[in-house]
């Protein structure tokens, strides 16, 4: 992502965003409520296109990006679940599975998301857990390179949050993930990474050794990281 | 092709598990069809290639841009653009997916012709009505998916769909007194089917009808393209 704009009507929503994401590499995006972040995920999915600069995914636009790179990248997006009333949590991994020349077991999915009991219920049935949980596996499913998830755990209880914690842990290995979050722990035992922006701008890029040196926790750094910006 | 087998498989699934899809592609046309016959209104071939162009219409025009502007503001249909799946494909899949009910309707009102009108379906040319049918998906299909990528929500879909539908169907049958009537794709579909039906003059018609399907097809296949990065 270079130098990236976005505007919308009377609002500049990301400014000069400028970072890159290399496999393996997790990633902690923080920032106040309508501060850019869903803007720029949503940018990096081509669903937005950049009003200056340039984004750039496995060297492609990615709003051009061939279907054979569409198989190496997973999503989970904030404000809509992306999901088929009509069908049930097991149907789902059947359908979009099927889009995938190699996808991930889904097997294996369900038994690490704890989906088990809830293959045959309708989503329209879920609660917001478990309906984060199938995002989450949806997002897995074609063992991506590069993964981008608008806040994965929130809504999630405290055993389900460290679940998925452990199964992005294990994931990371070969892949770049990008997080967005409120959570501080989630901060504390993700992150390798942490970005942070304000009103659209990228105050701080830096490893999360780096960013706790700043206020010696993350809610001091994060606050403090936002008052030297303001 | 087996993407396109598998979203086809599973895109008609989705929609016949909407109870509304059966009730107003299947049984409203044949409704509508046999109250009029009772009521004396037109003649029998009318009356059923009117409930054929009624079932294509509702399944494709209003059933396809419902579902599809459900899945724009739930955001499935964002999640299909970030997969593999081409949008083309997803796009024809769902104008395929009601296919299914259609043929159903359509072979419902034929056994109601033959059994309640006591129609003589020996003029049925199954070929030319088969080819209404494709027509008439294709191109309500298109304007279905236009609609639905500018409503981008479910109720204003379904209130544009009504709005347009419903005055189209109500002057088929005051068509001699709207001359314009020959520009509404419901119009040029009833005339292709009663084509198929009774083996008219043909030719001209078949050929007027069939444009008049294909122009709005385009129209609003190319309004689509251009409006549909909105829908994400």
């Amino acid at each position: 992502m270079k130098k990236l704009h976005k505007r919308y009507p009377g609002v500049e929503a990301l400014r000069n965003v400028t970072f890159t994401l290399e496999a393996p590499e997790m990633v902690v995006l923080l920032g106040p409520n309508g501060s850019g972040k869903t803007t720029l995920v949503r940018s990096l999915a081509g669903i937005l296109s950049p009003s200056e600069g340039e984004i750039q995914v496995f060297c492609h636009d990615p709003r051009a990006l061939p279907p054979s790179l569409k198989e190496k990248w997973g999503f989970v997006f904030q404000e809509k679940p992306g999901l088929y009333e009509e069908l049930s949590v097991g149907e789902h991994l059947k359908l979009f599975g099927g889009y995938y020349q190699n996808p991930k077991d889904p097997a294996e999915l369900t038994r690490e998301l704890g989906l088990e009991q809830i293959m045959g219920k309708r989503t329209g049935e879920l609660s917001v857990g478990q309906r984060k949980r199938l995002e989450l596996a949806l997002a897995l499913l074609p063992n991506p390179c590069l993964l981008v998830l608008d806040e994965p755990t929130s809504a999630l209880d405290i055993e389900m949050k460290a679940e998925i914690w452990r199964l992005l842990k294990a994931q990371k290995d070969d892949t770049a993930i990008l997080i967005t979050t409120h959570d501080a722990e989630e901060v504390e035992v993700l992150a390798e990474r942490v970005l942070v922006l304000k009103e659209g701008v990228l105050v701080f890029d830096g490893s999360k050794e780096e960013f706790l040196q700043i206020g010696g926790s993350v809610r001091a750094s994060y606050n403090r990281i936002l008052e030297k910006a303001a | 092709m087996r993407i396109l087998i598998h979203e086809l498989a599973w895109q008609s699934r989705i929609y016949v598990r909407e109870p509304m899809a059966l009730l107003y592609v299947v049984a409203f046309p044949l409704a509508i069809v046999v109250f009029q016959y009772f009521r004396g209104t037109g003649d029998p071939a009318f009356l059923l290639a009117l409930g054929v162009a009624i079932s294509v219409a509702i399944a494709n025009f209003a059933g396809l841009s419902i579902s599809l502007a459900t899945s724009i503001e739930r955001g499935a249909f964002t999640r299909v653009y970030v997969s593999p799946l081409p949008l083309t494909l997803h796009f024809m899949a769902r104008m395929l997916a009601p296919l299914g009910l259609i043929l159903v309707a359509t072979g419902l009102l034929l056994l109601a012709a033959q059994i309640v009108f006591k129609t003589d379906l020996g003029t049925l040319r199954p070929t030319l009505l088969f080819l209404a049918l494709a027509l008439g998906t294709f191109a309500f299909g298109a304007l279905g998916i236009m609609l639905a990528v500018l409503a981008k929500r479910t109720n204003r879909a379904s209130f544009l769909s009504q709005l347009v539908l419903f005055p189209l169907f109500v002057l088929e049958f005051w068509a001699k007194e709207f001359p314009l009537l020959w520009l509404s794709p419901l119009h040029s579909l009833l005339l292709f089917a009663q084509e198929a039906v009774t083996a008219g003059s043909g030719g001209a018609a078949l050929v007027s009808s069939g444009g008049i399907l294909l122009a709005w097809a385009g129209l609003a296949l190319a309004v689509a393209a251009k409006k549909a990065g909105d829908a994400l």
